[in-house]
């Protein structure tokens, strides 16, 4: 047993042993979980797929005279500006006024953080306190006050993969389907995906200080839709379910390598974000769940031609290492599949946290409160 | 010498109505596939065909082409992969049905093979980083 405090001492002290989560996989294969757990301090994790659920809250400062945005458009990507004078909160969904699916919130955000100026047009109704009725300018993260990326849904824990029955190609926010099954996607890291390394969610929490963009950021809240699930399929195989974590960082000190606009054909707008989470090694069962390879760690295969809440599972088990081989056995074929989530980023990310942790630039915490794990999935009548 | 050329033929109104594919088949000895096709008779259009066959009669096959009227341009490298830009996602591979754009197992980067690459475009459109695009110079 060690406890978070303890293994901060060791990376201040520069004596922390920290491995990525690959890393870790072969050393348990090596020379079991308890030697492992007892050798290991931290382990890295990693992601960068697209997150819809992603934006930020922006501060542009006040003009003179004063203005009352009530109506905000960057680069003509609409901003939500029923807050307060100068404050708006820019979706990374939203699309483009003029260029529609081809630019949206995410290229705006993109931009900005590569440190381009883009073009804000804003409008107001006019008040005693706020005259001013409309302004256009060029502004940059720089200019700005706070730029804060906060994300309501990010980093899920494991997502279903999906394919196509139909006759049709459909263009999904899982990629490009091609008809009669001619390829799968899926859009996890898999054995490095975060939240799948802490299925219980032991220590990840309010305030838990996580990689996110290139900056330190930390988890806000249980994100949107979160559902831990720990369950067993009709073989008894494990399946771990679908938590989420709302996150908040600081855009002015994110890097582009780790954030990057998305376009899915068909779909619209979305955004790469690299998330990352360091996981104290607090004792062997936590180290069994950090250790836990591609060929333990499954999903499920849908079919995205029935649009429905109801849509049908062609698939009951795919593990991660079967969809990472390049094909798997669907419907009785073999099938093609293709990630969505790039893993290459996701190594960086882990290891570019291990480096940072053990260099002491990157400390643990202890969360302030744990997300709440009793959720019960609700749907919307109409 | 056998060789297989990809070529973007261009058709004005009255090439457009010349059975030329069938000509270039027949009289020329070439196997042909075509990759892209947009020709409406009476209005022209452009198709972008594989041909295999030997290097003469290709080169003579083209010649009869281009005096029709056809404009003849042969595609070295149509479809062109930004490095620098891609994040090595994966998406493009969905589509890619000639694994001309694949993921390495080992470093889990993408790669392009131009060999492989049947000029379909469907990554063009795939790829959330616009790192793939059609170059026709």
């Amino acid at each position: 047993m060690k406890t978070v405090q303890e293994i901060n001492e060791k990376i201040k002290s520069g004596t922390a042993v920290v491995m990525t989560a690959e890393e870790v996989i072969s050393l348990v294969r090596e020379q079991g979980v308890s030697e492992a757990a007892k050798k290991v301090d931290v382990v890295t994790t990693g992601t960068f797929s697209p997150m819809c659920s992603s934006g930020a809250f922006l501060n542009f400062g006040h003009a003179e005279p004063l203005i009352r945005m009530s109506s905000v458009s960057l680069n003509d990507v609409s901003c939500y500006a029923g807050l307060a004078a100068v404050d708006c909160y820019l979706g990374a969904t939203e699309l483009s006024a003029t260029k529609g699916m081809e630019y949206g919130g995410a290229n705006v955000i993109e931009e900005l953080i590569a440190g381009n100026r883009v073009h804000l047009k804003a409008r107001s109704y006019g008040t005693d306190c706020y005259p001013r009725l409309e302004i256009e300018t060029d502004v940059c993260l720089e200019d700005m006050n706070q730029c804060i990326m906060f994300n309501p849904r990010n980093a899920y824990q494991n997502y279903s993969a999906s394919s196509n029955t139909s006759e049709r190609i459909i263009r999904t926010y899982m990629g490009t389907l091609l008809p009669r099954c001619g390829n799968v996607t899926y859009a996890t890291a898999g054995e490095l995906s975060p939240l799948l390394k802490d299925p219980e969610l032991r220590t990840i929490g309010i305030g838990t200080r996580i990689f996110f963009g290139g900056a330190q950021g930390y988890v806000s809240w249980e994100g949107t839709q979160c559902f831990p699930s720990i369950t067993a399929d009709s073989e008894g195989y494990e399946h771990i379910g679908g938590a989420t974590i709302a996150v908040t960082g600081d855009m002015k000190k994110m890097s582009t390598e780790f954030i990057r606009a998305a376009r899915m054909d068909g779909y619209g707008i979305s955004l790469f974000v690299g998330i990352g989470i360091p996981y104290p090694v607090l004792d062997e069962d936590m180290m069994r769940r950090l250790s836990a390879s591609n060929e333990e760690l499954y999903t499920e295969v849908y079919d995205y031609s029935v649009p429905l809440r109801s849509r049908p599972v062609l698939r009951e088990r795919v593990s991660y290492a079967e969809l990472r081989s390049g094909s798997i056995e669907l419907l009785g074929k073999t099938v093609p599949t293709a990630p969505m989530s790039s893993l290459k980023k996701a190594r960086d990310i882990a290891a570019l946290l291990k480096k940072q942790v053990s260099e002491g630039s990157f400390l643990l915490s202890e969360r302030v409160a744990p997300l709440q794990l009793d959720t019960v999935k609700k749907g919307l009548k109409g | 010498m056998k060789r297989s050329v990809k070529v973007l033929l261009r058709f004005d109104q009255s090439s457009a109505s010349e059975p030329m594919i069938y000509y270039l088949a027949k009289d020329y000895d070439i196997v042909f596939s075509i990759l892209q096709a947009d020709i409406r008779p009476g209005e022209g259009g452009r198709t972008i065909l594989e041909l295999t066959g030997e290097e003469e009669d290709i080169r003579r096959g083209l010649e009869y082409a281009a005096s029709k009227g056809v404009s003849v341009k042969t595609l070295t490298k149509a479809i062109v992969w930004d490095e620098l830009s891609c994040v090595h996602c994966g998406t493009c591979t969905a589509v890619c049905t000639h694994q001309a754009l694949s993921m390495d197992p080992e470093t889990a980067m993408l790669s392009f093979n131009n060999e492989n690459c049947v000029v379909c475009e469907m990554c063009v459109s795939a790829c959330p980083t616009n790192s793939v695009r059609t170059d026709f110079a």
